[in-house]
């Protein structure tokens, strides 16, 4: 169990959960004064002595899942002597009796078994039948070396999972009157006890999995990252939706910190005005010196975003994340291309928070004409014309995209004159550095004119990148 | 493991919380509705003495819990409210000054013309001259006490440090007067909003608890429990519904207090369940923005 925990603290290190000696210590320390009675008693001891940021729970809850997975031949081994807890002990073997036999029970009569167990809220009945699932859809082969996600899938399309909502949302109609309110709520509760179940299907695949393929290998095969550290070009869909979860608090502590620091900065200038007349009512003897309060002076930023497909859903947290700090800025305008220009900035003020930013603004906004590629020359031309008369020597302008022109021209110089104008010139790039100048790219044209071009590949880069920008 | 005797461990003062389903029933019988992850958190804090450090969003419970531990193990609850400029002067001890320059001119009336200096500092640096601030107080005395440091992500991070000494040795260094160690180590619970990262030298120090918003099943029983004369149906209903909310995306989640608000609404207007009519005409209660009761009201149409 020890070199387990030494093992699992070690994994937790690796995707960069700071754990330390003591705490691996305090971990060590309660599994030798208590037995966990369950394995969820078993996660809770770990994760409060070995986690201490509620934003790394969920890659904690990964790790654990392959390292703590119980051996499916006997369940309960690992975690504990109390055996009847069958609930906790988290695996469970499909049954050999006969609880669920092909040649016996269609499809059908299995789904509506899982709605049944499902309606009652029998979270012990479940967890059995996602074990059953398991072992007679996903055609687990063992020795390959395979993606869990590869049978999760597999055995996903086919339990047929919609199917199965469609049933539970028949079922659940009686017991819910007949207003719109509830059609609502039971939707949600339907949606969120499939989901439920789904997770407890993964859950068994990795636990087959991390017996399977051994844990560190297994480890190395889900390649998990944190939140800050996911590449925004790579991301799954529900990364994206972690990511999200992630803009508001970073744009909330971003802006706590700098408010502090904006009221604890130096003294300004001596005001002398006001330290006179002060000193008449002590005879003329300047006994207080009063200082003029600091301006502080707020930049007003243009976002030129490149809405194009590859590089769209860095754009779009990278807009959320300006536009969510306007308090630190005099001024947002937003931008964005592919081809043409157009600017969002009263779209963006009233949606920045949504979930399909991209959809709403290329719905809105006219940016593609009939070439349909990106071209960052044109778009620049656009701004040139219509916008850049109100960029001012007080105006940062950032720019993100890739740079990844197709061929066409890149009119750097329409870059330089904006530069000129301008207070600062930045460029955000999702791309490796490594990348930069290969294909299409003409990074090296544009970076002549930028006072800096910053690599941006996942949200700590980008938060460091806003740290650097506004006003300190 | 028998989970009920554990006599190697010191458990004078925690006599009635000696195992985690201790934990539950007690807070229970405070009227606070606890899940495996919590009591067991308070529980380990208990074994290995150490601080609890709470997160999670608003109104989720992080100071009841901390209310209801008192009063589950009979401690005498000492708050700090954090805020932006706290000093240790405020945290933690105070010199009384008056009573320090009272007791000077004192020495001087008597005498004629003063007395000896050093007889004096030996005097006026004991502890009758000392104003406790809570963290101070927690350390004091032989009764068992509950240090609440709340919101501790108000103050800098500098001011951090403060609370460092008494979390891992539950002792304060005062340089005229020695270190003072507690003679009943206190339960710490230290609340955070997450606003900005703690230190990690803190964070080391303690046990971390994510109080997160509850699930439909506890949110249901925490409504029956606060809300007298709460049907179980009708409570899942408002809780199924509060579910809902919490999955849109609003500026603000209802909270579980707001939640418990509601429910009183919903009961005192006589709804014996959700009506559409009445539930319309009381979002301002659950929701606190425009925004966030138009997004609601979309979604039912």
């Amino acid at each position: 169990m020890l070199t387990r925990l030494v093992d699992f603290a070690e994994a937790l290190r690796g995707v960069g959960i700071p754990v330390s000696l003591t705490e691996t210590l305090d971990a060590a320390r309660v599994l030798s004064l208590l037995g966990p009675r369950s394995r969820e008693e078993l996660r809770c001891f770990l994760s409060t002595t070995l986690v201490k940021n509620s934003d790394h729970l969920e890659i904690f809850a990964s790790l654990f899942a392959i390292f703590f997975a119980p051996d499916p031949r006997s369940p309960v081994e690992l975690c504990s002597q109390n055996s009847d807890d069958v609930n906790a002990s988290g695996i469970l073997m499909p049954d050999d009796e006969g609880l669920f036999d092909t040649a016996r029970t269609t499809l059908l009569e299995f789904q509506q078994e899982i709605v049944d167990a499902m309606v009652e809220n029998d979270l012990i009945r479940l967890k059995v039948l996602a074990a059953n699932s398991v072992a007679h859809y996903s055609k687990f082969e063992p020795g390959k070396s395979l993606s869990g996600r590869y049978f999760v899938h597999r055995t996903l399309s086919e339990l047929n999972l919609d199917a199965l909502l469609v049933l539970l949302q028949q079922r659940l109609k009686s017991k819910y009157p007949d207003d719109e309110i509830s059609g609502v709520i039971m939707a949600q509760v339907a949606d969120s006890k499939v989901l439920q179940f789904q997770g407890m299907i993964e859950e068994q695949i990795v636990s087959l999995m991390a017996i399977d393929q051994g844990i560190h290998r297994m480890a190395r095969l889900a390649r998990l990252s944190l939140p800050e550290d996911i590449d925004f070009l790579r991301a799954s869909r529900a990364e994206i939706d972690l990511m999200r979860k992630q803009i508001a608090p970073l744009a909330l502590k971003f802006a706590t910190r700098l408010g502090r620091r904006a009221k604890r900065t130096r003294r300004g200038t001596l005001d002398f005005r006001k330290t006179f007349r002060d000193s008449i009512g002590y005879g003329g003897v300047p006994l207080r010196l009063t200082y003029r309060k600091p301006r502080l002076i707020k930049p007003e930023i243009f976002v030129l975003a490149d809405l194009s497909g590859s590089v769209s859903s860095f754009s779009a947290f990278a807009l959320q994340l300006l536009f969510a700090l306007t308090q630190q800025f005099s001024r947002v305008r937003s931008f964005v291309f592919v081809n043409t220009i157009d600017e969002v900035t009263s779209l963006m003020a009233l949606s920045y928070e949504s979930k399909d930013l991209v959809g709403l603004v290329s719905s809105k906004a006219s940016i593609i004409d009939i070439d349909g590629h990106t071209n960052y020359g044109t778009s620049f031309e656009g701004f040139g014309n219509r916008f850049s008369a109100d960029v001012t020597r007080r105006s940062t302008v950032v720019i993100l995209g890739d740079a990844r022109n197709n061929y066409h021209n890149p009119r750097a110089e329409l870059l330089k004159e904006l530069k000129i104008k301008a207070h600062a010139l930045y460029w955000l790039n999702p791309e490796p550095s490594l990348y930069w100048n290969s294909g299409d790219s003409v990074m090296a044209e544009y970076a002549k004119y930028c006072d800096d071009v910053v690599e941006c590949r996942n949200l700590r880069q980008l938060g460091d990148f806003v740290k650097r920008v506004v006003p300190t | 493991m028998d989970q009920e005797n554990h006599d190697y461990l010191d458990f004078e003062n925690w006599s009635t919380l000696n195992s985690i389903d201790q934990v539950t029933e007690a807070l229970y019988a405070q009227g606070y509705l606890s899940n495996t992850e919590i009591s067991t958190t308070v529980f380990l804090a208990i074994l290995l003495k150490k601080p609890i450090l709470i997160e999670g969003p608003a109104g989720t419970g992080k100071t009841e819990l901390a209310k209801a531990l008192s009063k589950a193990c009979g401690a005498e609850l000492l708050r700090l409210q954090c805020y932006e400029g706290l000093d240790d002067a405020k945290a933690i001890y105070e010199w009384n000054y008056s009573k320090q320059l009272l007791r000077i001119q004192a020495a001087r009336d008597q005498n004629g013309q003063g007395a000896k200096w050093e007889d004096l500092m030996v005097d006026i640096f004991t502890e009758d001259y000392l104003l406790a601030r809570p963290i101070l107080q927690s350390i004091s005395g032989s009764s068992l006490k509950l240090l609440l440091i709340d919101e501790i992500d108000r103050v800098e991070i500098e001011t951090e440090a403060l609370f460092l000494e008494v979390l891992s040795d539950f002792q304060v260094s005062i340089p005229e007067f020695g270190t003072i160690e507690a003679t009943t180590q206190p339960i710490v619970i230290l609340t955070s909003n997450n606003t900005r990262d703690l230190s990690e030298a803190l964070k080391r120090r303690c046990l971390f608890l994510h109080l997160d918003y509850p699930t439909t099943e506890r949110e249901r029983d925490i409504l029956t429990m606060k809300v007298p004369n709460l049907d179980l149906a009708f409570a899942q209903q408002i809780a199924e519904l509060l579910g809902m909310f919490r999955s849109l995306d609003f500026r603000k989640n209802p909270s579980i207090s707001e939640a418990i608000d509601w429910a009183r609404t919903l009961l005192a207007l006589g709804a014996r369940e959700l009506d559409p009519k009445i539930v319309v005409s009381t979002l301002n209660v659950l929701l606190k923005y425009q925004s966030d009761i138009d997004k609601a009201l979309a979604r039912f149409k």
